[in-house]
């Protein structure tokens, strides 16, 4: 459809040029107002009543924002003047809640991007954490350091890097989590997916196709039906939380480091797909992994101490 | 006779060299769209002399001025607009407490925040999102913090929801033409309570029926209606949302004390 075009004839014209000219001097207007003045029509007067309704009837003090959820940003959440690590430790986070675990938890993500000498101590305790270190892995787009795990809690902790290599794939997740840039930065794309890629329930011949280099035969035409709804540019300070449905890609520029907090795993496997090739294929957890694949992605001590040196030359720790 | 519309004169009286080299924006490439549009809504924004120019020469431009509006809980002055381009510029000021309202648009565009910060909401409806959706059928994918200097593009198409509840929020959005007449809205949170629930016991309808197109000064989590252009509301819905002069000029100061013009 067209937009709406007013036809005007040759006398307007004269009016506008008129009107035009004397305007866009860049003339400051006379009156000047002090205050915010509010919408006055009777409507804005109603909804305004109706507000103060809601309030009083909710019990709320006139102080307190009226929506909290769909408000402002949040004052950060109360500490009793403990570390983030004490903070952490007694954390859990009800994933099931989305709105509720991502307030909790990009809080977390922004308090430990700002406090370097947490972050550092924990990147320096990986080394002495076996536990920590075997789940630490290396892929093609991205490294990841798992700095503190209490996954039974909902929380696990990763420092992501990227890698010299950036593509423009598609992916969702097993977990829903909160990210923050720490540095550098990448273009963010959200994708709508036009049906449900999980809607056939468990898929065991799924785990067939695991690489690009194998990709699943039967997601022919799958690409096409993906749109993307959202475009954006992630910069150090940007912070979000994803569900694990959300279908996305984090096409990354060189050295950019975000913190990751994830929560429990919701599904046995997630997607990743080439918008280039067209193809698609399928990412499951470490458990369900051939041990080739287990071993080909663990990271290992001396990546990990490259990553770290890596991590104090851009500044991070 | 020079028979020319409206939005050419707007165009031809106002040069802005920033838009002379822009051709007609493929707002369906999305990610081409974005790359163009937050390079121009960045470098507008950053160009103080001519942000300043359009706005103050908005109320003598008969046809910009007849789109500003005072919503029900923000302003908007709209700058620019270039139709053959698909690139219309407006401010969009916060002066109300919002609620979290789930929607897509009749158009696609990219907002840069100016100032000010809130949660933006970023919504799936597995089933569609139309008359019959439910409220619990509209799930949040997608929570990102929107601060001051960041950008976004958003498909027409997108539901997402963008309650600036902080008072002095300010966006610069630059849009693309309507590719739909009307775009849903579905309240996700209350917009005063009691006076809804009194209403709906007063004439409890069957199911929702016909949208309102107008949006409701008091509704429940759930209630839907439609958002429409100018072209088609009232006479005296237009007129009721008209920007005063003294709320413009208002405006053109605080931009002014607010340091983005």
């Amino acid at each position: 459809m067209s937009p709406t075009r007013d036809v005007v004839g040759t006398s307007d014209l004269d009016i506008f040029a008129d009107t035009l000219a004397g305007g866009a001097g860049g003339r400051r207007p006379a009156d000047r107002p002090d205050r915010l003045p509010v919408a006055t029509s009777p409507l804005a007067l109603r909804i305004r009543r109706a507000y103060e309704e809601t309030r009083i009837a909710a019990g709320r003090g006139a102080r307190e924002p009226l929506a909290a959820r769909g408000g402002p940003l949040p004052e950060p959440l109360p500490y009793q003047g403990e570390t983030v690590i004490d903070y952490l430790d007694q954390l859990t986070v009800d994933w099931s809640d989305f709105e509720r675990a991502g307030e909790i938890t990009r809080d977390v993500v922004h308090r430990l991007a700002d406090d370097k000498e947490t972050l550092r101590a924990l990147v320096y305790g990986v080394e002495d954490k076996p536990e920590l270190l075997a789940m630490c892995e290396r892929h093609q787009l991205l490294d990841y350091i798992v700095l503190y795990d209490a996954l039974d809690r909902g929380v696990r902790l990763r420092l992501h890097i990227s890698t010299e290599d950036h593509f423009d794939r598609p992916h969702d997740h097993r977990f829903s989590f909160s990210s923050r840039i720490v540095t550098g930065g990448y273009t963010h794309t959200w994708y709508h997916m036009d049906g449900d890629l999980y809607a056939g329930g468990p898929d065991p011949q799924a785990r067939q196709y695991l690489s690009r280099h194998n990709p699943d035969p039967r997601a022919e035409g799958l690409l096409d039906r993906l749109t993307p709804h959202i475009v954006r540019r992630e910069e150090p300070g940007s912070c979000y939380t994803l569900h694990h449905s959300a279908i996305h890609t984090t096409f990354t520029t060189p050295d950019t480091v975000s913190l990751f907090l994830r929560g429990p795993v919701e599904k046995d496997r997630s997607v990743i797909m080439d918008k280039a090739e067209g193809t698609l294929w399928w990412r499951f957890g470490r458990e369900n992994e051939p041990e080739q694949r287990r071993e080909q992605k663990a990271m290992g001590l001396d990546a990990y101490r490259q990553i770290r040196e890596r991590l104090e030359k851009l500044g991070v720790i | 006779m020079t028979i020319e519309t409206a939005d050419r004169v707007h165009v031809n009286n106002t040069v802005v060299e920033l838009f002379e080299s822009v051709g007609p924006i493929d707002w369906d490439d999305l990610p081409a769209a974005a790359e163009l549009t937050q390079r121009l809504i960045r470098e507008f924004a950053a160009d103080k002399a001519l942000f300043r120019r359009l706005l103050l020469a908005v109320e003598h431009d008969p046809y910009l001025w007849a789109k500003c509006e005072e919503d029900l809980v923000e302003d908007k002055i709209v700058l620019w607009d270039d139709v053959d381009k698909g690139l219309r510029i407006r401010l969009r000021m916060s002066t109300d407490h919002q609620q979290q309202l789930a929607h897509n648009h009749r158009f696609s565009f990219t907002n840069l925040v100016l100032r000010g910060t809130y949660l933006h909401r970023n919504y799936v409806a597995r089933n569609g999102f139309d008359e019959n959706t439910l409220p619990d059928d509209v799930q949040p994918q997608m929570l990102h913090e929107d601060r001051a200097g960041e950008c976004f593009t958003i498909h027409h198409n997108a539901l997402h929801s963008t309650p600036f509840t902080e008072l002095g929020t300010i966006s610069l959005v630059l849009r693309g033409n309507p590719v739909k007449d009307r775009a849903p809205v579905m309240f996700k949170e209350a917009r005063g309570r009691d006076e809804a629930l009194r209403r709906l016991q007063d004439g409890p309808d069957a199911g929702r029926g016909e949208l309102s197109e107008i949006e409701p000064d008091t509704a429940e989590v759930g209630t839907m209606f439609w958002r429409v252009g100018e072209d088609r509301e009232s006479d005296e819905r237009r007129a009721e949302r008209r920007m005063t002069k003294e709320k413009y000029h208002y405006w053109c100061r605080r931009l002014e004390e607010l340091g983005i013009i």
